[in-house]
Order: structure tokens, then sequence, then C-alpha cells
């Protein structure tokens, strides 16, 4: 062997030196596959439908605990419905309204 | 039932195929334009692309051959991209020497030979490049390499030593020594 390849980086060398560079380079690990992450659609439609069940029980129950009440308190309701029975506003109930000439 | 079934299946094809080729695919966009994060990016949109295949239903016998065929062409796509945003700057240019502030000198120092084993790299041919990496980053003998690069052994092992031997005629008039 002579001096000039004994200066060079020898086989081991040069090997040794790749590999340390490539392995640097290289990820240690890899990210997940692509595409594989997103909700599994096949029990998605399920969870979707109860989902959309559940919001429309949901109204629902709020039609009908509103309609209800309006029951309950019959009153207000009327009064919605006959504009003329609506008390005029600083007008006692019993008092015969007064027209100002 | 039996569309779930099916599609659980082609999922659980899909991830055995990335587990399997992944590196691979890394290993030969890394040698195209040396840049660690770029290859990852090249091996994901390629595994993405056969993932919206195997979805639609596409039989592809050779999924190895099919995503190194693939990666090449995104990686060629990237050179031509490159060339329209950079001018003439090669995409490697753009590369800085990846460290850390206030990296103790040893490490200043691997990073300084990394730098120069790129620069090196950068002058040879992609086939060898593409050698080098699977040789290097993924411990493939010949017989491997030349299998899945489709070419004869012979030339793997011809290829391997005069890129070897280049490599460290000219790391060794850089003054470059075995220190890593």
């Amino acid at each position: 062997m002579n001096t000039h390849e004994d200066a060079a980086l020898g086989d081991n060398g040069i090997d040794q030196m790749l590999k340390s560079y490539f392995r640097h380079e290289m990820p240690a690990r890899f990210p997940a596959a692509p595409g594989t992450s997103a909700p599994v659609p096949t029990s998605g439609s399920w969870s979707l439908m109860s989902s959309r069940f559940i919001i429309g029980a949901s109204l629902v129950a709020l039609m009908l605990a509103y309609m209800g009440l309006a029951a309950f308190f019959p009153t207000s309701t009327s009064n919605l419905l006959n504009p003329n029975s609506t008390p005029h506003i600083g007008q006692k109930t019993g008092i015969p309204k007064t027209v100002t000439p | 039932m039996k569309s779930r079934v099916g599609k659980n299946s082609r999922r659980a094809d899909f991830e055995a195929i990335y587990d399997r080729h992944n590196r691979e695919v890394w290993a030969l966009a890394y040698a195209r334009w040396l840049n660690a994060d770029l290859a990852q990016d090249i091996m994901q949109e390629a595994m993405l692309r056969l993932w919206r295949q195997m979805q639609e239903g596409a039989k592809i016998d050779n999924p190895r051959a099919w995503l190194l065929r693939v990666a090449r062409n995104l990686a060629e796509d990237h050179a031509k991209s490159s060339f329209r945003r950079n001018g003439t700057q090669a995409p490697q240019t753009m590369n800085t020497v990846r460290g850390k502030d206030d990296q103790p000198l040893e490490g200043l120092e691997r990073q300084e030979t990394f730098q120069q084993i790129r620069e090196e790299l950068n002058l040879l041919a992609t086939a060898d490049r593409e050698i080098l990496t699977l040789r290097y980053a993924l411990d493939y003998d010949a017989t491997e390499i030349a299998d899945m690069l489709e070419i004869n052994a012979t030339a793997v092992h011809m290829r391997l030593s005069r890129a070897r031997q280049r490599l460290a005629e000219r790391l060794t008039a850089k003054g470059i020594q075995e220190t890593l």
C-alpha cells in the first residue's frame, strides 16, 4: 500500500463517512401513511344519522315544550290574537276610555 | 357490509405497501435533489396518489415499480417548477447546512463535513446517487439495489466502486478526514 493511498480515505473510511451522512439525512421516523388518518366513512354514516336524529328530536321537544307553555298561559296568547282586547298603555282596566276633543 | 370490508381491506393493503416501500421511495427522491424534506414530500405525494388509485379500484400489479416511477416524475416536475421560481439556481443550492445555533464545535465540524459530502454527491450522476443512497441509507446489497433499479448487479458493483473511489479522492483533496 503506497503512501498516497494511506493519506486518502480508505474503503472503511469512506464507507463510514457515507453511512454516517446518509443516516443523518434520512428521517428517524416516517409519518403515518397519508389518506388514512381521516375518519372512517363506514362508521361515520351511522354517527351522522344518529346525530341528525338527536337534533331533530331536540327540536321537536322544544316545540312541544313551547306549545305546552303557551297552553298553560292562554291569556297572553288570546290577547295577541285579538288586538282590540289589548289594553292601551296607561289605561287601567275597567275604566272607560275617554276621548279628548 | 361488503363495501365496508372491502374498504378496510384496501386500507390495510395500502398501509402494508407504505410500510414496506416508504424508505425506498424516499431514498430515490433524496438521490435526485439531496434534500431530505423535499424527498419526504415527494414520497408522501407518491403514496397519496397510490392510495387514491386504490380507492378508485385501480389494479396495480407492481406497486413498488409504480411508486418509484411516480416519485421520479414528481422529482422531475419539482425541477421544472423550481426552475421557474428560482431561475438558474438548482434546488439543491438553496439548501442550507442543517444546523442549530450554539452547536458544539464537533457538531459544527460534522455539519461542515456533511455539506462538503453533499456538494460532492451533487457532482455525481443521479443514477450513482441512487445506488449510494440505497447502499448507505438502507444498507441494501448489490442484488437488492439491482432488483429495485432494474439493472444488472455487476453494473451496481461497478458504479458503486467508481462513485466511492471518486468521493474518497475528492474529499481527501478537500482535507476531509475520517472524523465521523
